[in-house]
C-alpha cells in the first residue's frame, strides 16, 4: 500500500498481485505448456480518491509500469472491475484490459470522491519457455485533477 | 534592488507549476514467481519386438523382423537461466550373444529449448554393461514438447548382428530387455 498527495486530491491503493506458476500449473501432462493467461482476483488492487474539492471535481487516473526483473514476453493489463462509491463519479477502464507500458495511459476519469475501485490484473504471454524466476513490475498510478 | 526582484519572481513561477500540474501517485506490485518443471514421459508403453528368423535364402544371414516402435519422449522443462537438461538411456542387460541394439533419438520438436538428439546413442551389445546410462538428448532449457501421440523425439530401436560374438548365437527363448530413460541435470 501507498498514498500519494498533492493540492487536494489524495489517491490511496491497497493490496498487490503475487502468482506462482508450478509444474501442476502444466496442461495436458508431461510435454504440456501452461495456460497463457492468468488473472488475479477482481480486485486485488483497491484504489481510494478522496479530499477532492467536491462531486464535479474531474480527475484523471493514468497508469504505467517500472519493471523490475520481467520478461518481454510477459504483458500485464488492468481491469477496472469496480465503480467504488462515494458523491462523485466514474467511467472507463472496465470494459478490456489496459495493457501496461512504460509510458503513462489513461486508465479511468471521474469527478469527486470514490472510494472502493477494484482493479483486476491479468498476465498473458505466459510460456514454458521462460526461464525459472521472479519477476516483478511495479505500477504507478497516479491521478491527475483535471481544469 | 535588483535583487529583490528576482526573488519575487521566483515565488511566482512556483505558484504557477502548483496550480498547473496538480497530481497524486500511489503504486502496486505485481509478482510472479516461474517455479522449476520437471515432467517427463514416455508416451507408449507398447514393447518393440524383434524376431530373428530364417533368412530368405541359404546363405545369408538371417532375418531381424522389427514390430512396434518409434517410441516418443515427452517432456515439459523449466529451468533457471544458464541451466540444462538432458536425457539418458540405460537398459537392464547385456544383450544376448550374437545380437547388438542400437536405440536413439530423433530430433526434438516443441516449443523452447527442447535439446539436442546425440550421435551414436545407447549401444547394448553383449559386452553391454547393465544400466550403464548414455545420454541421448543433452542441452535442454526452458521447453514443451506436445504430449500428443507423436509429438516430441522419437526414440528408434535397431537390433543388427554383432559380428565379434556371432558364432555364439542360440536359438530359442524371448529376451525382454527394459530401457530406462531418464531426466536430469545436466
Amino acid at each position: 500500500m501507498s498514498a500519494g498527495f498533492c493540492a487536494g486530491i489524495t489517491l490511496n491503493s491497497a493490496g498487490n498481485w503475487s502468482l506462482v506458476i508450478n509444474e501442476t500449473d502444466v496442461i495436458g501432462g508431461p510435454g504440456g505448456n501452461f495456460s497463457p493467461e492468468y488473472t488475479s482476483n477482481t480486485d486485488s488492487v483497491t484504489l481510494d480518491i478522496t479530499d477532492t474539492l467536491g462531486s464535479t471535481d474531474a480527475w484523471q487516473v493514468q497508469v504505467h509500469k517500472e519493471d523490475g526483473p520481467w520478461s518481454g514476453a510477459l504483458d500485464l493489463g488492468l481491469l477496472r472491475t469496480g465503480g467504488g462509491s462515494g458523491s462523485g463519479t466514474i467511467t472507463g477502464g472496465d470494459s478490456n484490459f489496459l495493457t501496461l507500458t512504460g509510458i503513462g495511459q489513461v486508465f479511468f476519469e471521474g469527478a469527486g470522491d470514490r472510494t472502493g475501485v477494484t482493479v483486476q490484473m491479468k498476465l498473458s504471454g505466459v510460456s514454458v519457455i521462460l526461464d525459472a524466476a521472479v519477476y516483478s513490475t511495479t505500477i504507478y498510478f497516479t491521478i491527475v485533477d483535471i481544469p | 534592488m535588483k535583487k529583490s526582484i528576482m526573488i519575487i519572481l521566483f515565488f511566482t513561477l512556483l505558484l504557477g507549476i502548483g496550480v498547473t500540474g496538480v497530481f497524486a501517485q500511489t503504486i502496486a506490485e505485481a509478482t510472479i514467481t516461474v517455479n522449476d518443471v520437471d515432467l517427463f514421459d514416455v508416451n507408449t508403453a507398447v514393447p518393440v519386438i524383434f524376431t530373428v528368423d530364417d533368412p530368405a535364402a541359404a546363405g545369408e544371414l538371417p532375418l531381424i523382423t522389427p514390430a512396434g516402435g518409434p517410441t516418443y519422449l515427452q517432456y515439459t522443462v523449466v529451468v533457471a537461466a544458464l541451466s540444462t537438461k538432458k536425457i539418458t538411456a540405460s537398459c537392464d542387460k547385456a544383450m544376448r550373444n550374437g545380437l547388438r541394439l542400437d536405440v536413439w533419438a530423433g530430433a526434438p520438436t516443441g516449443t523452447g529449448g527442447v535439446g539436442t538428439a546425440l550421435a551414436g546413442g545407447l549401444s547394448v551389445s553383449p559386452s553391454y554393461v547393465a544400466t550403464t546410462a548414455v545420454d541421448i538428448i543433452n542441452n535442454i532449457t526452458s521447453s514443451a514438447t506436445g504430449s500428443g501421440t507423436t509429438q516430441g523425439p522419437a526414440v528408434y530401436y535397431t537390433l543388427t548382428f554383432d559380428d565379434s560374438t556371432f558364432a555364439n548365437l542360440e536359438t530359442g527363448g524371448a529376451d525382454i530387455y527394459t530401457i530406462t530413460y531418464t531426466l536430469t541435470d545436466g
